[in-house]
């Protein structure tokens, strides 16, 4: 990216800058990582170059308050992490992390200053049923109890509707596939499972590292709504400059991409992580995963769109078409998720429903 | 649409306001007199961004509604535009209570006499600012009327001085009881019925930098007709019902725990029942002494 | 009463590293920093609480270690006491079980 970037982006890149910067750009730093949802984070990286005791007290307050706001989710998180193990205790099944918590359980250096909203698991789909009876006997309770929502998840999408804890109000995630089953280019979840790789001497698993980084493509890739879309970003950086220093990386990934029907959103992935934060993906990979993507003009578009949807969620970092941008890739993450015949009616659907919440509010 | 931005020191934070409803910007340079207002410059830092504006056509000029945005998005839904001054207060508290998590946040009212601070903590209608606003109008310097602010480090209690929200029958109360009070503009049917803003004394305005310790927490509970009564509380008590009080306790962890627990074991703590300010105020004058 | 206690052997109680307790004034109160839950505790919970907090033990040397904080109590009511302190506790989320 050579246009102009955000200050975040260049201070993530190059955190030295940090050390140039008046009270009114740390100002506007600390907005943009704070919406972002990287500020945290960005104190991580600043502690580890040693740059945290040069940043101005006014300043590092605020980066101090996410971290312990943070620090206090992850054990929030570690809490979640027991109660569903002692559920799991009753099966016998691997608990198979996904996203953000998975991040946590691998301690890969993502987890770090991250903010978490739910936790996200992998069960064969044959044992779902099985899987949810557990969870409603240890206090969960399904949200979504609208017949058509029960009917969308069980039938068409990669998870059951979303679990709610009844004393703890925290929120499960219970998937079978890392993505909806109408999906253009479902990947074999029994490929994942036979991967996975087991984290702690307790029932802690989480997908191989290709499989990590794919996964968090695919998701980043074929999501809809983009408040995220930053720190997701920002994770799969991490996550690449941490595996780069396993042996055959690259090579696993290159070929797991194409075991699991992944190659687009790969090629996203290491697009845009290079663009964006100068990721250093070897240049074999990056020729690879170009052969994916051989239509020059549908690149040149998906640039257009990605690269501002996916800048720091925030006014100052909005460019011309940010908003059209993020409208085009919401339409089309329903598109390549759903076949036409199911997304017409289900789009409908959901703007009625919208245009209900709004003259409620009123 | 032009916007013109107010910069000050609201206690330890610094604080942007733009507004286009005139009303809120009146009511600032009223009630907010005798602050530090600033420019904005490459060597200022600024904490918290609000702005309170019409949302859009719909909203704004049709249905007359005003919505508060901080930092440029808004968590909360539109309210009429009447209330447009109420919905700066509203949304500095609730920026406050989520931003800041370098020191513990207590829903409770602070005054302070002779170095020492009286916290008071209580439900919504349990009269708390209306005692705190008798208290300020007497000699105790005022900390706060609704966010006590406990430096994590060093345990002592921080000023962020404040207009005094006053509801309903306490406005005319504590008109009556303190001749000299300075009210701003009167705002009726809000959720909380007809609300109104106290502004705080030269005094503890100028003060603000002054911190200190904390040395009684009441829990005060006006009924009407009642005698004025202090009783003494468990300490363990006292720490669980501040924490469930506090905005930010959850996301403090031990930190908050441990400052909590220090606050309470260097206080005393009470509950306390009353129907007349002026006893009320006498009581806490001679604990005070 | 023997039985009994070899068959609580079959059982370690540990506290989570992740609990704070403390006196203050005259009263006592613990922490949690993994579910965020604060309780009261009586003078007994706090030094059971302190004790796993320093060690894992099992009941019997539970039971010993208790026994000075509760000197009015005989045997079966010390046990039934401790067994309410830890289900409180366990409960609550201050302590775990595992097996010995």
């Amino acid at each position: 990216m050579n246009t102009q970037n955000p200050l975040l982006i260049s201070v993530l890149i190059n955190p030295e800058i940090s050390l140039d910067l008046n009270l009114q750009q740390w100002d506007l730093l600390i907005r943009q990582a704070r919406r972002s949802g990287v500020l945290a984070r960005f104190g991580f990286i600043l502690e580890d170059k040693g740059l945290l005791s040069s940043v101005p007290s006014v300043a590092l307050k605020h980066i101090q308050s996410t971290q312990t706001y943070a620090y206090q989710m992850g054990m929030s998180l570690k809490w979640e992490i027991y109660c569903i193990q002692k559920v799991f205790d009753t099966l016998e099944l691997p608990l198979v992390f996904l996203k953000g918590t998975a991040y946590t359980v691998a301690n890969n250096v993502a987890s770090a200053g991250r903010f978490f909203s739910d936790v996200d698991i992998l069960v064969p789909e044959d044992k779902i049923v099985e899987v949810e009876r557990a969870l409603i006997h240890g206090g969960w309770k399904s949200t979504h109890l609208d017949a058509y929502d029960q009917r969308f998840y069980r039938e068409w999408m990669h998870e059951i509707p979303p679990m709610e804890h009844v004393k703890r109000h925290t929120s499960i995630d219970v998937h079978h596939n890392i993505l909806p089953k109408t999906s253009r280019f479902c990947p074999n979840p029994a490929l994942l499972l036979a991967n996975i790789v087991k984290v702690s001497d307790k029932n802690a698993w989480v997908l191989s590292p290709e499989d990590r980084v794919i996964h968090s493509a695919t998701h980043l890739f074929h999501e809809g709504e983009f408040d995220h879309g930053f720190r997701d970003l920002s994770d799969l950086d991490l996550l690449l400059k941490e595996f780069n220093t396993i042996e055959l990386f690259w090579e696993n990934l290159i070929n797991r991409a194409g075991e699991l029907d992944q190659q687009l959103p790969l090629y996203y992935a290491l697009r845009y992580t290079s663009l964006f934060f100068q990721t250093p993906v070897p240049n074999f990979v990056l020729s690879v995963s170009k052969q994916w993507f051989p239509n020059k003009v549908h690149e040149v578009s998906m640039d257009w769109l990605f690269c501002r949807a996916l800048m720091p969620n925030h006014p100052s970092c909005e460019i011309f078409g940010t908003g059209f941008a993020r409208w085009v890739l919401y339409i089309r993450s329903h598109w390549i998720k759903m076949p036409f015949f199911l997304l017409v009616p289900h789009l409908c659907r959901k703007g009625w429903l919208r245009l209900f919440e709004q003259e409620e509010q009123d | 649409m032009d916007s013109k931005g107010i910069l000050l020191q609201i206690g330890p934070f610094t604080v942007r306001l733009d507004s286009c409803i005139e009303v809120v910007n009146r009511s600032v340079h009223k009630l907010y007199e005798g602050y530090n207002f600033f420019e904005e410059k490459p060597d200022v830092f600024i904490d918290f961004y609000i702005r309170i504006d019409r949302p859009n056509f719909y909203r704004g000029y049709l249905r007359s509604q005003v919505q508060c945005y901080v930092d440029g998005i808004t968590p909360f839904k539109p309210l009429p535009i009447a209330q447009s001054y109420p919905f700066f207060e509203w949304g500095l508290n609730w920026i406050i209570a989520s931003h800041v998590h370098y020191y513990l946040l207590i829903h409770a009212a602070a005054v302070e006499k002779n170095g020492h601070v009286l916290v008071l903590c209580g439900e919504p209608g349990a009269g708390k600012s209306t005692l705190c606003a008798a208290l300020a109008s007497r000699g105790w310097r005022l900390f706060s009327d609704e966010m006590a602010v406990i430096d994590l480090k060093t345990n002592e209690v921080i000023p962020c001085v404040r207009p005094i929200s006053l509801k309903n029958k306490a406005i005319d109360l504590i008109g009556d009881f303190y001749p000299g009070a300075i009210f701003g503009e009167s705002f009726k049917d809000t959720a909380k019925g007809t609300l109104s803003h106290l502004k705080p004394s030269k005094e503890s305005v100028k003060r603000f930098e002054e911190r200190a310790f904390c040395k009684w927490v009441v829990f005060p509970q006006y009924r009407e007709g009642s005698e004025t009564c202090l009783t003494s509380i468990e300490k363990d008590k006292t720490v669980i019902e501040l924490a469930k009080n506090s905005f930010n306790y959850n996301a403090l962890g031990s930190l908050g725990f441990n400052s909590l627990c220090d606050m309470v074991e260097r206080s005393h703590c009470y509950e306390f029942e009353y129907s007349d300010l002026n006893e009320a105020i006498t009581l806490f004058d001679e604990l005070a002494c | 009463m023997f039985l009994l206690v070899s068959l609580f052997n079959k059982v370690k109680l540990s506290a989570y590293k992740e609990v704070d307790c403390r006196k203050v004034g005259e009263s006592y109160l613990a922490y949690s920093n993994l579910n965020s839950e604060t309780i009261s505790l009586s003078y007994f919970a706090y030094c059971m609480l302190l004790s796993l907090i320093s060690r894992e033990m099992n009941m019997s040397d539970l039971m010993s270690s208790q026994a000075q904080y509760a000197k009015e109590l005989n045997s079966d009511e010390l046990l039934q006491v401790l067994e309410k302190t830890i289900n409180e506790l366990v409960i609550h989320g201050f302590i775990y079980k595992l097996p010995n």
